[in-house]
């Protein structure tokens, strides 16, 4: 059993999910979306939620395999990047 | 002068609440650390900058990405700013601005960045007369 936290609109939430730890972060991504639709995670319930909503979102993991942390969380990144 | 992109978390009054920098003059990496001093923060933030020590004076696409993600995560619109050497521009409910009288902070982000404000290019107009002796 791992640990979900989700962050969005203001919110940070648990929600215990059982998932593989090996689980892709485009899996993270989609399975936090339909959580977030069905009001899975407490206080954070949007019908509505857009498909791409955490595609700027990176995933943390801590922990030992069993009983891992997940983190999706917004990426922070800042650059100016090459040159115009 | 070793140049490298900074960012600012400021808080009520202008006050500076918080800061990390980069080696690199064109990239300032995704951080933990950056995200948590911004959500332990975020009562009291409202606005977050970073610098451009090469220019330009605009948001760039990863800044775009990342301020979108932010605002989403956080629920509610913050001021954003980049400061390069050519001035500052912010982002401020959707719109951006060129910010004309720079905030006291400005020059330490500049200074903290090895980043020097470029000199205003004198405008194009007639060529003066030569002065008489």
């Amino acid at each position: 059993m791992a640990i979900l936290n989700i962050t969005y609109n203001g919110l940070s939430a648990d929600y215990p999910v059982p998932l593989d730890d090996k689980i892709a972060d485009r899996d993270v991504r989609r399975i936090a979306v339909e959580l977030v639709r069905s009001g899975g995670v407490p206080g954070l319930q949007i019908a509505n939620l857009s498909e791409r909503a955490f595609d700027n979102y990176v995933i943390d993991r801590f922990g030992p395999r069993a009983g891992q942390r997940i983190y999706l969380r917004p990426k922070v990144p800042f650059g100016a990047g090459a040159r115009r | 002068m070793h140049q490298g992109e900074v960012c600012f978390l400021i808080g009520r009054g202008g006050a500076i609440l918080w800061s990390d920098a980069s080696n690199s003059a064109v990239l300032l990496p995704d951080s933990r650390a950056r995200w948590e001093a911004i959500w332990e923060r975020r009562a009291e933030l409202e606005e977050i900058a970073h610098s451009h020590p090469l220019g330009p004076r605009a948001f760039s696409s990863e800044d775009e990405t990342t301020m979108e993600a932010l605002t989403s995560a956080l629920g509610r619109p913050l001021r954003f700013s980049v400061v390069a050497p050519e001035g500052m521009i912010a982002r401020q409910e959707g719109r951006n601005v060129r910010v004309g009288e720079e905030p006291w902070w400005a020059a330490l982000l500049r200074l903290a960045s090895g980043m020097t404000r470029a000199r205003p290019r004198p405008r194009a107009g007639r060529p003066r007369a030569p002065r008489r002796r």
